[in-house]
């Protein structure tokens, strides 16, 4: 395999997963977001989106915050600073791969 | 991907300017205000039945606790640093600068228009361009040069015809542009999907 094709199997999965890139994405562009706005955003199951967020916060890329409201459950996300790095670091990547692609010749 | 993934972005910085119907209760008292100052209607002289201005401050901010109340349940909540607070804390600081040196100077502007004009092409150049942002900023910039051109009277800036026309313009557009920012904010999150499987990675591609 040419080297572009290397790096992109060589992508962090937990991060690169669709869903769970889609939350780190809002997390980033924010202080922090509820559980409702990220089902909203996603488009996800609570179970489903759970479940991500359950393997975000093990990573310790998440954490997560149950607060009541009044007499109301609220759950907000939040990156961590290891989050935050670790998303910036894998955009930067994922720009790398398409302009090496880009550049990329099969010769 | 990527242009999904910066639509996501784009949409969670910009959150709390898409709640545009919070727009609403604001732009309607503007419009009263237009009509109050026009001399349409006598909005702030006691009457018989009482101060109507207070009863409808309270209504409308009434109005506005309950759209709050409907984005936090409907689309949730997102929370910025301190920095877009301070943005608004400059605002109004400029805005109240603006109606004393009005006041002092007898300008030939309308200088708290122009300030709300700057502050809508701040949006447009920071809210993805949405030119409906532009388009109100460049009419109440048009409306507070008219003294430049007509013979709107210094002493009628606020109080008479050069602030009817500013609240009416201001009023109109504000609940326009929250119109439409909250069809953006609807399209752009669709609703909570049922609790059957959703396919990982396939839900969130309508963004």
């Amino acid at each position: 395999m040419s080297e572009p094709f290397e790096e992109i199997a060589g992508l962090d999965k937990l991060i690169h997963e669709p869903a769970r890139l889609a939350i780190l994405t809002a997390l980033s562009a924010c202080q922090q977001a509820d559980f409702l706005y990220l089902q909203r955003l996603t488009g996800l199951t609570k179970g489903n989106l759970s479940s991500h967020l359950s393997k975000l916060e093990e990573a310790a890329l998440v954490v997560v915050r149950k607060t009541f409201e009044g007499k109301k459950p609220v759950t907000y996300l939040k990156l961590t600073s290891q989050g935050r790095q670790a998303i910036e670091a894998h955009w930067q990547k994922l720009d790398a791969l398409r302009n090496g692609s880009e550049a990329w010749d099969p010769e | 991907m990527k242009e999904n993934l910066e639509r996501i972005r784009s949409v969670t910085s910009n959150y709390n300017y898409l709640k545009g119907l919070l727009s609403i209760p604001l732009g309607l008292y503007f419009l009263l205000a237009a009509g109050g100052i026009a001399g349409w209607w006598s909005l702030f002289i006691p009457t018989q039945e009482g101060y109507p201005e207070l009863v409808i401050f309270v209504a409308l901010g009434g109005l506005y606790w309950g759209l709050v109340q409907y984005y936090k349940r409907t689309f949730g909540r997102v929370d910025h640093s301190s920095g877009n607070q301070k943005k608004v804390i400059f605002f109004w600081f400029i805005a109240i600068a603006a109606i004393v040196i009005n006041n002092l100077f007898n300008l030939p502007v309308f200088l708290l228009g122009l300030a709300f004009a700057g502050m809508y092409f701040s949006f447009y150049i920071s809210l993805k361009r949405r030119v409906h942002n532009l388009i109100l900023g460049v009419a109440i910039a048009a409306v507070s040069c008219l003294p430049l051109v007509s013979d709107i009277e210094p002493a009628d800036k606020i109080w008479g015809h050069m602030g009817a026309a500013f609240c009416l313009v201001l009023g109109g557009g504000m609940m326009i542009i929250g119109l439409l920012d909250h069809w953006l904010l609807v399209r752009t999150l669709p609703p909570v999907p049922g609790e059957e499987a959703t396919a990982p990675g396939e839900a969130w591609s309508h963004v």
